[in-house]
């Protein structure tokens, strides 16, 4: 994103200050409504945010798969391209990971290198179906991403089952994988904490995806597609295998981050334990208007957030679901198209009723 | 003859631009009066005045003597005005029928829809006023004649004594124009006042009783067909005195560039669109194609650009067959596209100057390296763009929105030119845009052929394809027929070609 | 088999299963035809289904509490109208982070009024009392069927009759479908899009409201953590699959529970619980496969 002058950036951060107050006047509401002192709980989700070391390590934790789900959507937005499937990539992801974590044998960072890998590939095939059915039945990617979620979801715990044995029992709650190989989970980086470094794998991500957008043709072309596909196409873009290459590139980026969150996080594949960390990545991607550091940005403030209310619940009464709330509303107040609204507004002053809206310049 | 509606000093602004300046119109019950002016002229924006879309500014407005104020298309609609936008206000997928009743309808039992009600008045104004029109068939089904047709019947059904036509001709085959000028003379026969806007001055001559000229917003002359001719209005209307007239270069006609041969192709509903089409362009020509919109244009460039496979036939680029090359390939090998729809197809009206005058560049012509864009070479050829074009531009990094239609169409056509392509194919080049910038786009694509690169020009406007092409081929019904060389043939023969009428202009 | 597959169970369930979509797609109908891009159902009708059960345990009166919902739907959707049509945000976004919160909101509720996760049964739950018509008794299968069960279930196919008619016979209606078609066309009629597009959504809403409380007291007595499972989503593909025409969007949606009535007779066929709750969605692809088939015969003519 651009600025083009100090106003605009004035508009900018004073979108956000006002969002963010609103958002923090409404969560207070909240918190008290659960009957805590909203100081105390702010208190505490700053304490779980930066309190300690441990805390920074946590906060560390949840940036990443921000980071992860937030560059999957990107990339696949950016370029028009409704991929609203991240979480069941990123479940299909974790899974695959989880199975070569189990059970290949491999030496040294081979194993883990393998697990990443199975995980992004998985993530990519499943990405394809949606990508196929597009292309040869022109169904709406969005409506049948949706579906594809419930059936990872499902089909993986089924797996689960599998894997665990005749010991499974049906309740998805208690069911999970056996733990993997030590040799294959990634580099704690605050002893204690589950901050690993996939981090560095999701900052690297930021950065490939950034200079892709701002150096290359690819990049280039993946914008103007998003834009405006037509146009696109009679420049001479591959249209279609534009939109083929997006959609597995956001579906590995999603699978990828399964498999970080197993490798660096978890260590073994839990039936349902992604908690909408997918969705939340399109809500990052709309903040951030699909912009690569943006997405870096947001996830830092959504990360924090996700470590803080953790925190929040274990020393007040407060659920952590408050956040969760509290996040969605932040992102209505962030989208509003202000400078629309302003416009619209300026235009109603002097005189009733002009042009409808939207419209550029039209005198004839 | 009562004057029927009246206008004093109506004004009109859109934020800092004066849209309408004080304008006055008087308009006599019973006759076709017409407003002309050139694009920009802001004939659209009066008509939306009177019909209630826009609120004036100032001024007032007197409808039979009696001082109206719209706040609605509704309120104006209630007093009797109605008007045929230039698109067509209808909704492809409801029958004609639904279409005509849309706002207006009449229930009976529960408040549900009469429908018999409506269809017994709308046959008695078919019946009164001579249309002949399916009530049942589905809009999208029609052609443009047709939805024209039902645009006049539905504003007749909601009971309107003055119509607004706003540019009602540029849809229409000459034959239809024809048909609606008949229709027109006979609502005014019956009572009606219409309201004629166009910019084609020759239908002014021909059908109006009454012309009021527009320019800049204002209105610069009042006059009757009687005591005007076409040069002394086209002055009126530009303020100096011009014609449009290309001036021809000359040019070597060089070795054959494009050539297709017994092209057949279907459009996206299975139907044949185009028969048996062959076709040659040399280096430094410029063929024309002229023809009524429908009649396979469209099809026939989407083959020759690669957006569409044809069934059959031969493609050849300079001696490279390119019958089933993807868009991409056709870049890369030298033809370049000037797209009919210039916001859809032609530019990223939300991308920067810059970004926009690249596309193709960057894959065909440009750029050193294969993967990356060098935003300095990438900004020099914008640079060049705007310069050799003349957009009025502030800055490459303004979004493309910001420029008018005109500088818009400048910027695309100096993309595709500044390209070293070997063919270019145009599709109206100049639809909708002032006429200073058609005469600029004019002069470019002389220079452009004499430099020995091919060209393809494809437009609706007969004017522009008698007197840019140095050959013109006429399009009708998927085929191609022989329209002569520059001048060979006159305007009234083509017309006959271009709706069918082969064996009568070979006769002459 | 043939018993799991057209049983008096089976057809049952599916009519009850049914009931909760083809209300949601009805309602959506209106939203989808006025040109309104919403897929924000799934919060509609979670957080209609929280407040239809909230509605239920104060006055243990399931009427209440499907009143409850439908003032809950319709708030839903005044706040979806709120950001869509006056703050200028994208539906699409608003969507989202409203299906999201529904989530958060719901279970906050849930623990908050409550003082339970996961789920919450209580005596003050009823449920609405299954009618009983006695002439149906002779038809033996069809009494089966059709009978005894609750009143919303009957109501949701008198439902999709009379807004059929609403949508197709009414100027009304009509005027709605003007709306979604070419909105600049229906404004010149003199159509004001805004009051349709607002309308459309608090029809949406409503609708989403009793779907909502159609989960947890239409049989049940029970109210779960993200109850809905989806339900939403399901009635936004049956939309797209009747194209807005609400008997077509309400056979699919009878469709999609077909499947998951099915789950129940196939599970005892020693076919694994977790695949077996994949059918509704799965057959919701394989619907839109069917319907997207007519699209194959374009397939050659795919730019490349």
């Amino acid at each position: 994103m651009r600025l083009k002058n100090k106003s605009e950036l004035l508009l900018e951060t004073l979108k956000y200050v006002l969002a963010f107050t609103a958002v923090a006047v409404i969560g207070a509401a909240l918190i008290s409504f659960q009957g805590a002192a909203p100081g105390e709980a702010y208190a505490a989700i700053l304490q779980g945010i930066c309190g300690s070391a441990s805390a920074i390590g946590n906060t560390i934790r949840w940036i990443t798969p921000c980071i992860f789900t937030g560059i999957a959507a990107t990339v696949a937005f950016r370029s028009g391209v409704m991929n609203l499937g991240i979480e069941g990539q990123l479940y299909v992801g974790a899974f695959a990971a989880t199975l070569v974590g189990l059970y290949a044998e491999l030496p040294g960072w081979l194993l883990p290198l393998a697990c990443l890998l199975a995980g992004s590939l998985s993530g990519l095939l499943f990405a394809l179906i949606p990508a196929v059915i597009k292309l040869v039945f022109r169904i709406d990617e969005m409506i049948t991403t949706l579906m594809l979620n419930y059936v990872a979801l499902w089909v993986t715990e089924y797996f689960t089952k599998i894997v665990k044995g005749a010991s499974a029992n049906n309740n998805s709650k208690a069911m999970a994988t056996p733990v993997i190989q030590e040799s294959a989970e990634l580099t704690t980086l605050v002893p204690r904490t589950n901050a690993s470094t996939g981090i560095f794998i999701a900052l690297l991500l930021v950065a490939v995806v950034f200079v892709i957008y701002r150096f290359t043709k690819v990049g280039y072309e993946m914008k103007q597609v998003g834009e405006n596909l037509r146009f696109a196409r009679v420049g001479g873009v591959r249209t279609t295998r534009m939109f083929i290459s997006i959609f597995l590139l956001s579906g590995f980026i999603a699978g990828l981050c399964g498999a970080v969150e197993i490798l660096g996080v978890y260590g073994k594949f839990t039936p349902s334990f992604a908690n909408n960390i997918g969705w939340d990545g399109i809500m990052i991607s709309m903040i951030a208007k699909n912009s690569p550091v943006g997405v870096a940005l947001a996830s830092m403030l959504w990360g924090a957030l996700k470590a803080g209310a953790l925190q929040m619940e274990r020393v007040t009464s407060t659920n952590r679901l408050t956040v969760e709330l509290i996040q969605a509303m932040f992102v209505l107040f962030v989208t509003i198209d202000y400078r629309r609204l302003w416009g619209k507004w300026k235009d109603r002053q002097p005189r009733k009723r002009t042009a409808g809206k939207g419209k550029e310049g039209g005198i004839c | 003859m009562d004057t029927i509606l009246e206008l004093r000093g109506v004004t009109k602004r859109f934020g800092s631009l004066v849209a309408n300046r004080e304008i006055d119109l008087t308009v006599k019950k019973g006759t076709i009066h017409a407003v002309v002016g050139e694009n920009g002229a802001g004939k659209s924006t009066l008509m939306n005045i009177i019909s209630g879309v826009h609120r004036l500014d100032d001024g007032e407005i007197f409808l039979e003597g009696k001082p109206v104020n719209f706040r609605s298309p509704t309120e104006a609609s209630k007093a009797g005005i109605g008007m045929v936008h230039q698109e067509f206000m209808l909704f492809p997928e409801l029958t004609i029928l639904d279409n005509i009743m849309m706002g207006y309808e009449r229930t009976g039992k529960l408040g549900l829809l009469d429908r018999r009600q409506v269809r017994a008045e709308v046959e008695e104004l078919l019946r009164t006023y001579n249309f002949n029109i399916p009530l049942d068939e589905l809009a999208r089904e029609q052609p443009v004649a047709m939805l024209q047709q039902i645009e006049i019947v539905k504003i007749l059904y909601r009971g309107a004594n003055i119509l607004i036509f706003d540019e009602p001709t540029s849809v229409l085959t000459p034959a239809g124009v024809e048909g609606l000028f008949r229709a027109m003379r006979f609502l005014v026969s019956k009572g009606k006042t219409i309201l004629f806007i166009t910019h084609k001055l020759k239908e002014v001559l021909q059908v109006a009783d009454e012309i009021t000229v527009l320019k800049e917003g204002a209105v610069v002359g009042h006059t009757t067909p009687a005591e005007t001719s076409e040069e002394q209005m086209a002055s009126m209307m530009v303020g100096r005195n011009v014609m449009l007239k290309a001036n021809k270069l000359k040019k070597d006609r060089g070795r054959p560039i494009l050539q297709v041969t017994d092209l057949q192709a279907r459009n996206d509903n299975g139907i044949v669109k185009l028969k048996h089409v062959n076709l040659t362009v040399h280096a430094g020509e410029i063929v024309g194609i002229a023809g009524v919109a429908g009649s396979g244009q469209v099809e026939l460039v989407q083959c020759l650009y690669g957006l569409r496979a044809p069934e059959s036939g031969a493609i050849l680029l300079d001696g490279d067959d390119i019958t089933r090359a993807s868009c991409r390939e056709h870049r890369c090998k030298g033809i370049g596209l000037v797209p009919q729809d210039r916001m859809a197809d032609g530019c990223n009206r939300a991308a920067p100057i810059w970004e926009n005058c690249i596309m193709g560049y960057h894959i065909a012509h440009g750029f050193r390296s294969k993967w990356l864009i060098d935003r300095g070479e990438a900004e020099t050829f914008a640079q060049r763009v705007v310069d050799e074009f003349s957009v009025k531009a502030s800055s490459l990094n303004e979004p493309i929105s910001s420029l008018s239609g005109g500088n818009v169409q400048k910027a695309i056509v100096g993309r595709e030119f500044l390209q070293e392509n070997k063919l270019l194919i145009m599709e109206d080049p100049t639809r909708g845009i002032d006429i200073g910038a058609i005469e600029f786009i004019w002069k470019k694509i002389e220079e452009l052929a004499a430099s020995g690169v091919a060209v393809l020009l494809v437009s609706q406007e007969l004017n522009e394809v008698m007197e840019v092409s140095d050959r013109i081929e006429v399009i009708y019904d998927g085929q191609l027929y022989d329209g002569g060389l520059h001048g060979e043939l006159t305007e009234a023969q083509i017309g006959l070609l271009m709706t069918g009428g082969v064996e009568d202009a070979a006769e002459k | 088999m043939l018993n799991t597959l057209l049983g008096t169970v089976t057809l049952a369930a599916t009519l009850r299963l049914a009931t909760p979509l083809i209300f949601a797609a009805v309602g959506g109908c209106f939203g989808n035809r006025a040109g309104v891009f919403n897929i924000a159902l799934e919060s509609f009708m979670l957080t209609s289904a929280f407040f239809a059960t909230y509605g239920t345990w104060l006055t243990a009166n399931p009427y209440v509490g499907v009143l409850f919902g439908i003032l809950a739907g319709v708030l839903c959707a005044a706040l979806f109208g709120l950001f869509v049509f006056h703050l200028e945000s994208d539906g699409m976004v608003v969507s989202i982070a409203m299906n999201l919160g529904a989530w958060g909101l719901t279970t906050l509720m849930m623990v908050a009024l409550f003082g339970v996760r996961g789920s919450f049964m209580d005596e003050r739950l009823v449920s609405l009392p299954a009618l009983h018509f006695s002439i149906l008794e002779p038809l033996g299968k069809v009494n089966g069927v059709l009978n005894d069960q609750n009143v919303l279930v009957y109501l949701a196919f008198v439902a999709v009759a009379v807004m059929w008619v609403v949508m197709y016979q009414t100027p009304f209606g009509l005027r709605l479908r003007g709306v979604g078609i070419n909105a600049r066309a229906a404004q010149t009629s003199g159509v004001n899009i805004l009051a349709y597009k607002w309308v459309s959504t608090i029809i949406t809403g409503v609708f989403c409201g009793v779907a909502g409380a159609v989960l947890p007291i239409g049989g049940t007595s029970v109210f779960a953590e993200n109850m809905t499972a989806g339900r939403g989503f399901l009635a936004v593909a049956a939309i797209l699959v009747g194209q807005g025409n609400p008997l077509l969007a309400a056979a699919s949606c009878l469709l999609f529970a077909y499947a998951s009535a099915l789950s129940v007779g196939i599970q005892n066929l020693g076919i694994p619980s977790q695949l077996v709750e994949t059918l509704p969605y799965v057959a919701t692809i394989l619907v839109l496969l069917i319907y997207g088939a007519r699209n194959l015969k374009h397939v050659s003519k795919i730019s490349r």
